[in-house]
């Protein structure tokens, strides 16, 4: 079993890491990365300990730190725009916002999560909440998922402080390089970054070059804080994206460019004297423009452009009241997204041929949310979160609406959905042991592509999808049951779900007469509801530190999907352990990873799945820092892959390898 | 799945009646009357005139445009050859004539006896099988003064940009010389369109009969691709030779209708199809 091998190595670890303790170090540690102050109210801050716990390896991408959050996985079409899941929801059953913000990815195949537009450097946290308690934010059924991003603080007398990294890594020839200033005199800060990647082809374990895996980007963000008053600002927030030449390895077309803009104005304003008031409101504006490229590909049969656009108007207004034993949150939101995608085909001596993969349409959608927590005494308090929201959705492109004519659809009618979530949770905190029981209520409706979404290739399958209108939201009922136990140093925490689907949106097969669009797809599904589906399992976290210069970190998850007709759930990630220790003091940082994912051998073959094998892989980084006056460098070091294994990971689309052996060497640079 | 389908059913029909109300589209009328005559639509282009020898009349020849191998609609305006005032009471007939030297042949044709009131224009088709010089035989019988008479035109006809009139024997028909013509889609769209064809058997050279007793089946393609689309309603007869069906266009571009020809249940021929692209 390989569960005893990864026991084994947990309990090598642990020894090796008593031995480590037995040295006498020094018990003044200063993390090195630069934290900042949050406004926000947040009970999540274990959560976030994990995050700057990852943030703080100095690893790549949003992706890398994604991937080590309890509960995420990522599905992998390419190396760059990894579609983070939490469990197993993803796409339309997640909510993935940005400060808060909804946003729209503009491709159809899912090349470009929002989680693309944002880059690692500026992100101060991660807001991972899993499930349809979750919905605070917006109706869920899968959870939650906030890239909160870096403000500018007030903490420069005179000079701007100022972060630089250089870095590369040999696997993929690539360079990862940004900066970013922090301004501020009287009552305004800014803040600006930049970032720029190129990134050739990876090469998988055993050294062959990994075709399609390339890509280029420059992130820009400028945020700038006004002071209205002590407990009163104004922070507006612009960040320009641009990603050219992305390699798509595992699907049949790469993306010439994608473009993110994202612009923002937040007011917060807390007044402590009325039952702590915070109000916060934030308008917002999100454009992507997505334009996929097959004229890298020699196997292409016909050239076409497949672009697509997406933008995204919005605002919200939540309000946190706390009176002693009492604590309010409410929030109202809307927006309004407009998404569309092309598809022109180019034959020889021939007019070309277009279509709408995605009729041009407009989403709606507002909701209020209220959640309530009552401390009964020390012990043992209680929580309840109600949220109901009102979407509407039209096509308003006639080409679109003519297409689905032909199927007996009038997708320029609108679809209307009231949906509501709740969720009640129970808590005791006792000495050692903290346990939260959940239970929650929660929809969502049909995604655009769901709906109507017209011939849109999945590579995973080999099958065209159109959508279909009449499809009902799905629906969960679900209950989390959390454990947090304190022994000493030791602290262990861990999560058992149990989620039942309604009206689990699940596709099938139609009739030839559909006729594949797509060159040498294999024929057509659409979408259905069936009547369930089951989703368990559990994640756990196990970390210690020791004199403060050792910590160590594991973390395991495990999902179990099941639908009603005794098939397997897909895209399940199969049993994962992430196992990190780290050793630390004033000039030097030194981290073992490990990683290993048993074998998934419960696959769902309709989806194209097939069995992947179990790996460990393990990786190895050291820091080494110096100081001089206000300055500080950082020497980053890393040796990925260091068997140069060559795996996959199961949500990996098309057979493709893992990166090989990488060696990353990076500077980091504060000046403060 | 079933509900999808009987949807898409129950929209081709409707598709299909609301069309077939208004199918006279080119008609196309202002109400401006002036010197209390009727003005001629002004999406009708002027092909030619001729007197109706010995009906005292004289007749003006309209189409939507300029004659071309395939369906053409033919609007005509008669007027009192003396006072050139419009007449509004008769009977109005037409043929075909391609004059080939050594022989001589002509083509199907259809006309609609009475005069549409509002625009006061007599109506009928002529299928044109090929290009060159064609001439047009109108009759008139002015009932104003009770005569009747001939009179013919020429004009020139050419191709359209693809072939919209398939003349081909069938074997199986004791192989008769069949003419099938397609009239609609006119403006293909994306989505459902009508299409509308009519299938005609060559009695003799001067001879064509409307053929009634055909099924249709339509397959359309996208030749550069491969694939095909759904929900299409196979054409069945109407009237007059013409049948009547729904194409499904997913993409724009060029699209391969195939027609197979049934009678009886026994396939005639499946060789012919007609091109759209749009």
């Amino acid at each position: 079993m390989k569960l005893k091998n990864t026991l084994t190595i947990i309990v090598v670890l642990l020894i090796v890491n008593n031995l480590k303790s037995q040295q006498k170090l020094d018990s003044t540690v200063k993390d090195i990365q630069l934290k900042e102050v949050l406004i926000c109210h947040d009970d999540k801050n274990q959560q976030n300990e994990a995050f700057n716990f990852y943030r703080s390896s100095k690893i790549n991408s949003t992706e890398d730190i994604l991937s080590r959050i309890e509960g995420v996985n990522l599905i992998k079409r390419g190396a760059f725009g990894l579609e983070p899941t939490l469990r197993t929801y993803n796409a339309g059953q997640i909510n993935i916002m940005v400060n808060g913000m909804k946003m729209y990815g503009a491709c159809t195949d899912k090349m470009d999560p929002v989680s693309a537009y944002i880059e690692p450097s500026n992100l101060d946290k991660l807001q991972v909440n899993q499930g349809a308690s979750a919905a605070a934010n917006g109706s869920t059924i899968g959870g939650n998922l906030n890239f909160q991003l870096k403000e500018a603080v007030f903490n420069t007398k005179n000079l701007p402080s100022v972060t630089a990294f250089l870095q590369y890594s040999s696997v993929n020839k690539g360079f990862n390089n940004g900066v970013s200033l922090n301004l501020n005199k009287n009552k305004i800060a800014f803040r600006l970054a930049a970032v720029y990647k190129n990134v050739g082809n990876y090469t998988d374990g055993g050294g062959l070059e990994v075709k399609y895996t390339q890509y280029e980007k420059v992130n820009l963000q400028l945020n700038t804080v006004i002071k209205l008053g002590n407990n009163n600002k104004l922070i507006a927030d612009i960040i320009y994206d641009k990603g050219v030449n992305i390699g798509y390895a595992a699907l049949p077309m790469d993306v010439s460019s994608a473009t993110g803009k994202i612009a923002a104005l937040t007011h917060q304003v807390y007044f402590k004297k009325f039952l702590n008031a915070l109000m916060e409101t934030k308008l917002y504006y999100n454009e992507v423009v997505h334009y996929m490229d097959d004229t890298r590909r020699p196997e292409t049969p016909m050239h076409m452009d497949m672009p697509g656009w997406s933008n995204t108007v919005g605002f919200y207004s939540k309000i946190n009241l706390e009176k002693k034993k009492h604590i309010f949150e409410t929030r109202l939101d809307a927006h309004k997204a407009y998404t569309r995608a092309d598809m022109t085909m180019y034959p020889k001596n021939e007019k070309e041929m277009y279509m709408q993969t995605l009729p041009g349409n407009n989403l709606f959608n507002s909701g209020l949310s209220i959640t309530y927590n009552y401390k009964i005494n020390k012990t043992y308090g209680f929580g309840s979160m109600v949220r109901s929201d009102f979407y509407e959705q039209k096509a308003i492109d006639n080409i679109g609406i003519l297409q689905w004519e032909g199927f007996g659809f009038d997708v320029s009618k609108q679809t209307q959905n009231w949906l509501h979530n709740g969720s009640f949770w129970v808590k005791r905190n006792a000495k050692n042991l903290n346990s939260k029981l959940v239970l929650a209520f929660g929809a969502r409706i049909p995604t655009s592509n769901e709906r109507m979404g017209f011939y849109l290739f999945n590579r995973a399958d080999g099958y065209d999808y159109i959508g279909n209108l009449n499809l009902k939201p799905e629906q969960a009922l679900q209950v989390d049951f959390i454990n947090n136990f304190t022994i000493k140093k030791i602290v262990f925490t861990t999560t058992f779900f149990y989620h039942h689907i309604y009206n689990y949106i699940y596709a099938y097969l139609l009739p030839p007469a559909y006729s594949a669009m797509t060159i040498g797809a294999r024929g057509v599904k659409t979408y259905q509801n069936i009547e369930y589906a089951k989703l368990m399992g559990f994640e756990s976290t196990i970390g210690f530190k020791l004199h403060n210069k050792i910590s160590f970190k594991a973390n395991l998850r495990y999902t179990y999907g099941l639908l009603n007709t005794g098939l397997y759930m897909q895209q399940v990630p199969p049993f994962k352990i992430i196992n990190t220790i780290r050793f630390q003091n004033k000039l030097y940082q030194i981290q073992i990873e490990h990683f290993f994912a048993h074998s998934q051998n419960l696959i769902n073959q309709n989806f194209g799945e097939v069995n992947t094998a179990g790996w460990h892989s393990f990786n190895a980084r050291f820091a080494f820092t110096k100081s001089i006056k206000k300055s500080i460098f950082q020497l980053n070091t890393a040796i990925e892959n260091l068997f140069d294994l060559n795996y996959r990971e199961h949500l990996d689309w098309g057979n493709i390898p893992q990166p090989g052996l990488n060696f990353i060497i990076g500077i980091n640079y504060y000046f403060n | 799945m079933k509900n999808m389908k009987t949807l898409a059913i129950i929209m081709a029909i409707s598709v299909q009646l609301f069309t077939a109300c208004t199918k006279e589209e080119t008609a196309k009328v202002t109400n401006n009357i002036t010197n209390g005559e009727v003005p001629i639509p002004t999406n009708l282009v002027k092909i030619g005139e001729t007197f109706i020898l010995g009906a005292q009349a004289k007749a003006v020849i309209y189409s939507s445009k300029a004659f071309f191998v395939g369906y053409n609609t033919i609007y005509v305006a008669m007027y009192d050859s003396a006072s050139n005032t419009r007449l509004t009471d008769g009977h109005f007939n037409l043929s075909t004539l391609m004059d080939m030297g050594s022989k001589k042949h002509s083509s199907p044709s259809e006309v609609t006896n009475d005069m549409d009131s509002l625009t006061q224009l007599w109506k009928g088709a002529a299928i044109f099988t090929m290009t060159g010089m064609w001439r047009l035989d109108i009759s008139f019988h002015n009932h104003k003064v009770d005569l009747e008479g001939n009179g013919s035109l020429v004009s020139n006809v050419v191709n359209p940009a693809s072939a919209m009139v398939k003349v081909f024997t069938v074997a199986a028909d004791d192989s008769s010389k069949i003419i099938v013509t397609m009239l609609n889609p006119t403006n293909p769209k994306m989505g459902l369109n009508n299409f509308e064809i009519t299938i005609h058997k060559m009695a003799d050279m001067m001879n064509f009969v409307a053929v009634k007793d055909y099924s249709v089946e339509i397959n359309p393609t996208m030749p550069s691709m491969g694939h095909g689309s759904p929900n299409n309603v196979n054409p069945t007869y109407v009237d007059n030779g013409h049948y009547l069906g729904v194409v499904n266009f997913t993409m724009s571009g060029l699209w391969r209708v195939a027609l197979t020809l049934k009678k009886n249940n026994v396939v005639l021929d499946n060789s012919q199809s007609f091109d759209i692209t749009f």
